[in-house]
């Protein structure tokens, strides 16, 4: 799931080399609209379906409106522009929709569990790793196999090459922002059910996206596979392994203390870590 | 000549003055919970100037720089917790721990640029603000209450708004003076060549990653004391002050007042606070107000407000922050 | 004053006798690689100090890929390169421009923001002095000032002191960039393709501002405009695909047959 959010961002980072800092809050976005449209319609599914090309829509908006003006220029431009649209987007939903977290409800369908040997395991949350598998394959085959994806590729390896070879920028631009969009969204919808969905909840995980994208490498799909795949690993290994390893040898007040705080810490270690061996990520894209 | 060495104009030196007679006009005005405000303003400015230091003269973009802020603001408040009681030693814990981070933290970032160093720095960030979220005995999430000032010395009592009022007029009158000499030094100009154009420096001879440390280094020893002096403001302290969206808050600042500008972080940091002070008190909902604004700023001044005011006589066109493409 | 061209050991210039010269340049076997790609084959030449050596060849044939490795901005893969008898494949690029190797850019690079002062001001105060400086006000420097100033009339840029570096013309901010390099103190200017992009008449005195840098300087000289090579270098060595196709005088350069049908020749008149 957080490579769905990470996938978007790599391919606008390193095809347009524009820090989108908004990215986690058309995250927020997509699942404000899904449990809007899910509360108005009564299912989760068609809830899914509307927030999708919503999302995609105000994404559309902010890139033509904002964010095409500031291509050209440099990484604190695009940093401030879109930590400005977080505030925005934080207040936004607000306003439209009130302070207080909303619902969104499980798909009855999906609401138990299914029984993987002798492991009960959230049915829904197997649904979250096969769209995550699904969407994966997916942009594997859109980036490998066919035009669009070639160029898609060319521009996160060489945006003057591209632009020499007659590629439309400008379009690719916004087709490239958009679908980020809608996976970001997806991963919203997704994951609404689980968290609150409430203002701000796009932030923590955009941070995490950036750790992803940084440790896979800029601009490259499989980089952020990988990446979301070491993070989540390491995120769960903090959060479980580290603690008990650390009651096991040393007195049990200061475990806990530090095991929370190294296992939130170790994502970030591990990114320091691999940016020091690898300035550029594990598979990035430029050569 | 004119481009990097402005004169001091009589403006600032009347800024100052004025700064220094407003705790008693706003006493006798009966205003004052201003005084406070202005404090803030004050401590902010220190601490946006030193971001301006590295973000604006050095073309560093830097997303955790609120670490070494926090990271003052914890030092000095461990340090009176634990007993210190002297104001000068809290200082230059505060200094020390801040700067010695900096510099941990600059050696480790220097060594990439671009939009890599953006994701170094705020990584870095996150782990000290996750460090202090953890450490339960020093209040963890909740924060951590400094239980008085310590002591000044000299017969005045830190303690009254006025004194320390004073106290932090000095420490800002200072650090501007030192951040204008830093910047209008030999230093100085090889920094923002350094900004303009690395690979030329390097092949003029310079190794411009030294550069680059120093300057991180000195920029969090500033904001250090800043953290140290709004801990003892508040009298608490809490993690969010490491968090990036702090840091965001600071690169705002210095956006907003000119990127690479003498008064960038000063003016900034006023602007800022001023606005979210009028806003929240119109409206609930001021965030939305405060990005718009930004938005609009970046979009069409991309010298802040430095660049719009005239009687801060700088030469027409600025220096921009310059971020380095991987 | 010549303070910044003249090294402290004097180069032995040709006597009209043909007594022995000191070598400026020795490249030995010099490779380079990336990937699977030998961009520089197996190169070796010899420049000899105060002279003007031209380095030309068709796109691709790794001119750039020399002069980085010259410089210091690359690393070779083997082979070896001493300069004025001291081998300096080992130094990194900031200690070979201490002991006088400096190169200049095809792609204009100048310190935009900076004036034109501030912008020889910096290279030079690098040379003058050991300490960063943080209190020392830059603008109370007057070595380092009246220095920047006096190489700012060398390469004809005394009237454009303040002008800042992004707003002149192409052939002004080329001279700058030569300017920034004439700053180190060189004993050697590598300078890569300086007529790039220039009109006839800035390319002329883009001409004689090189010819007039040696004897006291050695320049390698890296060009595609013909007429600016031929006029100005006292040998020549051609590149082709990574490797030397040849090297020597103009004129043997220009009769050589193998040389016309690589290169010459699809260029036209020589």
């Amino acid at each position: 799931m957080l490579f769905l959010i990470a996938a978007g961002l790599t391919l606008v980072f390193g095809v347009m080399n524009f820090v989108n800092l908004a990215h986690g809050s058309l995250f927020m976005v997509g699942a404000y609209f899904a449990a809007w449209f899910a509360g108005v319609f009564g299912s989760f599914w068609l809830g899914l379906l509307c927030a999708l090309p919503a999302t995609a829509a105000v994404g559309l908006v902010i890139e033509v409106l904002v964010l095409r003006r500031l291509y050209a220029k440099d990484h604190m431009v695009h940093v401030l522009a879109t930590f400005a649209l977080i505030l925005i987007f934080n207040d936004l939903v607000r306003i439209v929709w009130g302070p207080l977290p909303l619902p969104l409800d499980l798909p009855t369908g999906l609401a138990g569990a299914i029984k993987l040997g002798p492991v009960p395991y959230s049915s829904f949350r197997l649904v979250i790793m096969l769209s995550g598998v699904l969407v994966g394959l997916l942009l594997w085959f859109l980036v490998t196999r066919t035009r669009i994806g070639m160029w898609v590729r060319a521009g996160a390896n060489n945006r003057e090459m591209a632009i020499a070879m007659g590629v439309n920028v400008k379009w690719l631009y916004t087709a490239v922002f958009t679908f980020g969009t809608v996976l970001s969204a997806l991963a919203g919808v997704m994951l609404g059910p689980f968290v609150a969905v409430e203002a701000g909840m796009g932030d923590g995980v955009l941070i995490l996206a950036f750790v992803v994208v940084v440790i896979g490498g800029i601009g490259s799909v499989l980089g952020a596979a990988a990446g979301a795949l070491i993070v989540g690993v390491v995120d769960t290994l903090g959060r479980t392994a580290l603690p008990a390893l650390l009651s096991a040898m040393l007195p049990t007040a200061i475990a806990t203390s530090l095991g929370s705080a190294l296992g939130s810490m170790m994502i970030y270690l591990v990114m320091v870590l691999v940016l020091f061996w690898r300035p550029s990520g594990l598979f990035p894209a430029n050569s | 000549m004119k481009v990097l060495f402005p004169r001091p104009t009589l403006a600032w030196v009347l800024l100052f003055g004025a700064l220094a007679v407003f705790p008693w006009l706003a006493t006798l005005a009966g205003q004052d919970f201003y005084i406070g405000v202005v404090i803030r303003i004050m401590i902010f400015a220190i601490a946006a100037s030193s971001l301006n230091l590295i973000l604006g003269y050095g073309g560093m973009v830097s997303f955790g720089h609120a670490a070494f802020f926090g990271l003052g603001a914890y030092a000095a408040s461990i340090a009176v917790v634990h007993g210190a009681d002297n104001v000068w030693l809290v200082w230059a814990v505060a200094a020390v721990v801040a700067g010695l981070s900096a510099f941990v933290v600059g050696y480790v970032a220097t060594r990439t640029r671009g939009a890599y160093f953006i994701m170094i720095t705020l990584a870095m960030g996150q782990l000290f603000y996750f460090l202090f979220v953890g450490l339960r005995q020093y209040g963890g999430d909740d924060g951590l209450r400094m239980p008085a000032r310590p002591a000044l010395g000299f017969g005045l009592d830190i303690g009254s708004e006025p004194v320390f009022y004073a106290v932090v007029l000095v420490w800002t009158l200072l650090m501007h003076l030192m951040l204008a000499r830093l910047v209008r030094s030999r230093f100085g100009l090889a920094l923002e060549a350094v900004r303009e154009n690395e690979q030329r420096m390097g092949a003029i001879g310079y190794s411009t990653r030294q550069y680059r440390l120093i300057a991180f280094a000195v920029a969090g020893v500033m904001a250090g004391v800043a953290g140290a002096l709004l801990a003892m403001h508040n009298q608490f302290v809490s993690p969010k002050m490491l968090h990036w969206s702090q840091s965001g808050t600071l690169m705002i600042m210095v956006a907003l007042g000119g990127m690479g500008r003498l008064h960038g972080g000063f003016l900034g940091a006023a602007a800022l606070l001023l606005l979210e002070e009028v806003l929240s008190s119109y409206f609930s909902y001021w965030h939305i107000y405060v990005g718009a604004v930004l938005l609009l700023v970046v979009m069409v001044s991309p010298d802040g407000l430095a660049g719009l005011g005239r009687i801060f006589r700088r030469a027409p066109a600025a220096p921009s922050g310059r971020g380095r493409a991987p | 004053m010549n303070r910044w061209a003249a090294p402290k050991a004097n180069p032995e210039v040709r006597s009209a006798e043909g007594a022995p010269v000191s070598t400026a340049l020795q490249i030995d076997g010099l490779v380079k690689r990336f990937g699977g790609l030998e961009a520089t084959r197996d190169v070796s030449l010899q420049i000899e100090a105060g002279t003007i050596h031209g380095l030309i060849g068709p796109n691709g044939a790794g001119k750039t890929t020399l002069i980085s490795l010259l410089s210091g901005y690359l690393v070779a893969d083997g082979g070896s390169i001493a300069f004025f008898g001291k081998p300096v494949q080992q130094l990194t690029q900031q200690a070979r421009v201490r002991v006088g190797l400096v190169r200049s850019f095809q792609i204009t690079s100048v310190f935009g923001s900076l004036s034109v002062l501030e912008n020889l001001q910096v290279s030079v105060q690098r040379r003058h002095h050991r300490s960063f400086g943080f209190f020392a006000a830059a603008r109370a420097d007057r070595r380092a000032r009246d220095e920047a100033a006096a190489i700012a009339e060398r390469v004809g840029l005394a009237k454009q002191l303040d002008t800042r570096g992004d707003a002149m013309s192409h052939g002004m901010r080329r001279r700058l960039d030569v300017g920034l390099s004439l700053a180190c103190a060189p004993r050697m200017l590598l300078m890569d393709e300086p007529m790039a992009g220039m009109g006839h008449d800035e390319a002329d005195e883009v001409v004689a501002l090189i010819r007039s840098l040696t004897p006291e300087l050695t320049i390698l000289l890296v060009e595609h405009d013909m007429d600016a090579v031929f006029a100005l270098a006292d040998r020549i060595t051609v590149l082709l695909l990574g490797a030397v196709l040849a090297s020597g005088t103009a004129s043997e350069i220009r009769d050589n047959p193998d040389v016309r049908a690589a290169y010459l020749g699809e260029e036209g008149t020589a």
